[in-house]
């Protein structure tokens, strides 16, 4: 186990590579010259070239490439802001607890809200409960969170004063842009829970233990939830990554300093390093989500863990024997 | 079936009450939340009651990002910095006019070169004092920045000539030079600077009258006055760095216009000086004649820039041709533009200047020289050669609302008599690359705006001497132009009357088609009587009227 945890850690290493190596060519070759937009369009070609010189813009690409790589790589520096000069990685540290904040109780009500939803949903398919559990899951899925944050702040904040419209000053913040944000991930989960449990209550192992007179909540909570779990994690596995990257908009709407905004401004910006760095440091945080994933897999299923034991095994005794 | 009617009964209810938070707001609408701005703060001051405020609130469109002095002059640092945390040698107020700051005098010693003499009591927040050595480590240290070498490109050097006198020699002799050079870097001391860990990224040392107390990237800033600024004669003490009674000023950073709106109404913030408010918001804070509603303040200005049609008139655009550049401004109907795209909100130029600046010639500007004619813009395009239908230009702009939609404005006037236009419309670093094309074949037409300290200074793109090519911004080498715009440019011959006889230069030959200059609102609540800006559109709280709430 220990060693397939080695194993995929290393892995880590060409993705992010290649995503360091991918983002720094795309934006290579994206058109529109920083030093000019950083000198405006008053700015003389003489000035501009000055700038274009200090900045290294004149470099060749490898050159360029081979820089930036060692420097994000070996000295874990990512380079400071074109804009205001202020290092990437201290930026991207301050601003990544709040998004990580967000896409974390997006996550939490994913699992304590979406997953028990889901079942219920299934459990009682065609009832009542199950059509207006979907009929909520449509809606979820169908608002615009950037619509649904102008409307609470509407409500929460002008009409009622009861939570802040903007800003960071309190946890009460936070409020707001988390219902927002997980509303869609709440709702698709009890959509995936409902189809992958009614998946599993169809199962002929569930008649199985329904004949041999299991009680259904044994049935339904030990046996078929478990089954679902690898999918369903997935799925939120990929939903954490994604929100640490794409809560943009309700950032946005509701003035929250995150690394959503901050990678908007540097693309508007061609604030180089910044994207470089925000991508670079999101591809780290998604492989490792997607590693703790993986590694979920083992504890939730025994199946996969006897693999990995039993993979550990075999090529222990194939290495014995070569010794032998 | 009832069960069924049950969960459609909910569902109906909860997008019922999603949907509660809707509808607009009116004005004077009371709600637990507002801060009664209106009311209480009307009342109070008709009483005789009010007290002023030692606190205001400001809302920011966009992050300060770092407090280094010498970066981009964006909007949220023009609100925080100038002349609150940092100072210039001198500061331009809202009319154009002279306010030194940190220098005492600045005299002309002759051409190019000015004798500078600065209070020998400047000190910085630690306690530093200020010398002509910090005046020229600032201006050094400005250019290693990098970013505003437009500014810096007139001086050549400074020569120390005491401990808090020294001259400054300029490049050249434009008229802008010296106000360009005094105004826009900030005089640090280079002992604080030097032990600063971050170059004041997040540390700022200034020599003004606020410190920075708090800052949360991103989200707010907190200035409080300090108790030991060093300009104490309060006659010799600049407009800009007026205190007043306020000891704190609160930024809010909220990039979303109409969070930002919604900011004001509820009272959040005290006030919203420069960009930020969209004009969609408008209506919530003044009537359609623009006089503020009930509950807010508002005061008008005239912004800077003027939006314009630059015509490539080198030998790779069809531009090259007087009467077809003359057939484009008779095409355009700009008071129709202004109309559909601002009301009120704009006005149309007939000349390339406004209000905004101090040699604007409103007698220039009260003729159009190319009224909206389609029929003479046909008779010019048949003049120049062409065939109606015959001719495509490309017209360049950037990616900013109210651009884009003039240049489809632009795009269908030309189409009316017989001219095809390709827009191309841009986000801001790819449009600045295509604009600055060295071949003159990337366009044919830039919708662009441009501002300056004066009209000379705002028509850069005109001046071949800005260019390495040999030729001016608009790919031209026209001698008798180059002759105006020096006359008007240099310090010694700068007037309303050269330079109107630049613009009117500009206007016979059609090099440059002027189409609007936008009009802006500083919004506040009511507590806030009186708004005083200086002409970076930056709020000076100790010389406006603010009440307490």
């Amino acid at each position: 186990m220990g060693r397939y945890i080695v194993k995929r850690i290393l892995w880590l290493i060409p993705v992010v590579l290649g995503v360091a190596i991918l983002i720094f060519t795309i934006m290579y070759f994206v058109p529109g010259d920083p030093a000019q937009i950083i000198l405006g369009a008053s700015a003389t070609q003489k000035e501009i070239a000055t700038l274009r010189q200090t900045m290294g813009l004149n470099d060749p690409y490898i050159l360029q490439l081979g820089r930036f790589l060692k420097s994000t790589f070996l000295q874990l520096d990512f380079g400071s802001s074109y804009v205001n000069h202020v290092p990437v990685f201290q930026a991207l540290t301050e601003r990544f607890p709040r998004t990580a904040l967000i896409a974390i109780v997006c996550c939490i009500f994913q699992i304590v809200l979406g997953i028990p939803m889901g079942i219920q949903a299934a459990v009682h398919q065609n009832k009542w409960q199950d059509r207006t559990l979907v009929v909520l899951a449509m809606v979820g899925i169908s608002i615009p969170s950037f619509w649904l944050a102008q409307m609470m702040i509407l409500l929460f904040s002008f009409k009622l004063g009861w939570l802040p419209a903007f800003g960071i000053t309190s946890w009460k913040s936070y409020i707001m842009p988390c219902f927002c944000s997980m509303l869609m991930g709440v709702a698709n989960q009890t959509r995936f829970t409902r189809t992958y449990m009614l998946e599993q209550i169809r199962s002929d192992y569930v008649v199985t233990a329904r004949a041999k007179g299991l009680g259904e909540h044994t049935i339904i909570y030990k046996h078929a939830l478990s089954n679902t779990l690898i999918p369903l994690i997935t799925g939120i596995g990929g939903d954490f990554g994604a929100a640490l990257g794409g809560t943009v908009i309700i950032e946005n709407v509701f003035s929250i300093p995150g690394i959503g905004q901050y990678m908007v401004n540097a693309i508007g910006n061609r604030d180089y390093p910044v994207v470089r760095g925000s991508v670079v440091f999101l591809s780290i945080a998604f492989s490792i989500i997607m590693l703790l994933v993986d590694l979920g897999y083992a504890f939730i299923d025994p199946r996969i863990k006897a693999q990995y034991i039993a993979g550990s095994r075999k090529k222990a005794k194939k290495e014995a024997s070569t010794n032998g | 079936m009832k069960k069924e009617l049950l969960s459609i009964f909910l569902a109906v209810c909860l997008t019922a009450s999603a949907f509660a938070g809707c509808g607009s707001l009116t004005t004077g609408q009371s709600s637990s939340a507002a801060p009664a701005a209106s009311g209480s703060a009307s009342t109070a001051a008709a009483s005789g009651t009010s007290t002023p405020a030692t606190e205001v609130t400001e809302g920011l469109s966009m992050d300060v990002e770092s407090f280094n002095p010498w970066l981009m002059a964006q909007d949220a640092r023009q609100q925080v910095y100038y002349n609150h945390i940092y100072e210039n040698l001198a500061n331009l107020t809202l009319d154009g006019k002279r306010d030194l700051v940190m220098a005492k005098s600045v005299t002309a010693e002759s051409s190019g070169v000015y004798d500078i003499e600065l209070w020998n009591n400047i000190t910085d927040s630690n306690g530093n004092n200020i010398t002509a050595d910090d005046v020229i480590f600032s201006f050094d240290q400005c250019n290693a920045v990098g970013q505003l070498s437009w500014a810096t490109r007139y001086l050549d050097h400074f020569e120390k000539t005491g401990d808090y006198t020294l001259k400054m020699y300029t490049k050249d002799e434009s008229s802008v030079a010296l106000d360009m050079l005094l105004k826009t870097v900030f005089i640090v001391s280079q002992k604080s600077y030097e032990a600063s860990s971050d170059q004041f990224a997040t540390t700022p040392v200034g020599t003004g009258p606020y410190t920075l107390k708090e800052y949360v990237p991103g989200s707010s800033v907190v200035l409080t006055a300090r108790d030991n600024y060093w300009q104490t004669d309060d006659s010799a003490r600049s407009q800009a760095s007026a205190v007043g009674s306020i000891k704190t000023i609160n930024y809010k950073v909220i990039t979303d216009s109409s969070q930002l709106a919604l900011a004001l109404e509820m009272g959040d913030v005290d006030i919203v000086a420069g960009q930020g408010v969209s004009n969609t918001d408008y209506s919530n804070f003044m009537d359609d004649s623009r006089n503020a509603k009930s509950g807010f303040t508002v005061e008008p200005y005239i912004n800077a820039l003027i939006a314009h049609l630059e015509l490539n008139c080198g030998d790779g655009s069809p531009l090259a041709n007087e009467s077809l550049r003359e057939a484009i401004a008779y095409a355009i109907d700009k008071q129709a533009i202004v109309t559909n795209l601002f009301g009120t909100d704009a006005a149309v130029c007939n000349t390339n200047s406004s209000p905004y600046y101090a040699d604007y010639d409103s007698a220039l500007d009260a003729t159009a020289p190319y009224p909206y004619s389609p029929d003479k813009a046909k008779e010019k395009l048949k003049e120049a050669g062409y065939t109606e239908g015959q001719l495509t230009l490309n017209l360049i702009t950037q990616n900013i609302d109210y651009f884009s939609k003039t240049a489809t404005l632009i795009q269908a006037y030309l189409e009316q008599v017989g001219i095809h236009c390709k827009v191309s419309v841009d986000e801001d670093a790819l449009f600045q690359t295509t604009r600055a094309d060295t071949t003159g074949k990337a366009w044919d037409l830039c919708l662009n705006t441009t501002m300056g300290l004066n009209s000379t200074g705002r028509l850069g793109v005109l001046d071949k001497n800005a260019y390495s090519t040999g030729k001016n911004g608009l790919y031209l080498d026209d001698p008798t132009l180059q002759e105006k715009y020096s006359t008007a440019n240099l310090a010694a011959t700068y007037s309303k009357d050269t330079v109107t006889d630049l613009l009117k230069y500009v206007d016979e030959k059609c090099y440059l088609i002027p189409l609007y200059y936008r009009k802006g609102y500083a919004i506040a609540t009511a507590n806030v009587k009186k708004i005083v800006l200086d002409r970076n559109i930056a709020l000076i709280p100790g010389a406006s009227e603010i009440e307490a709430k």
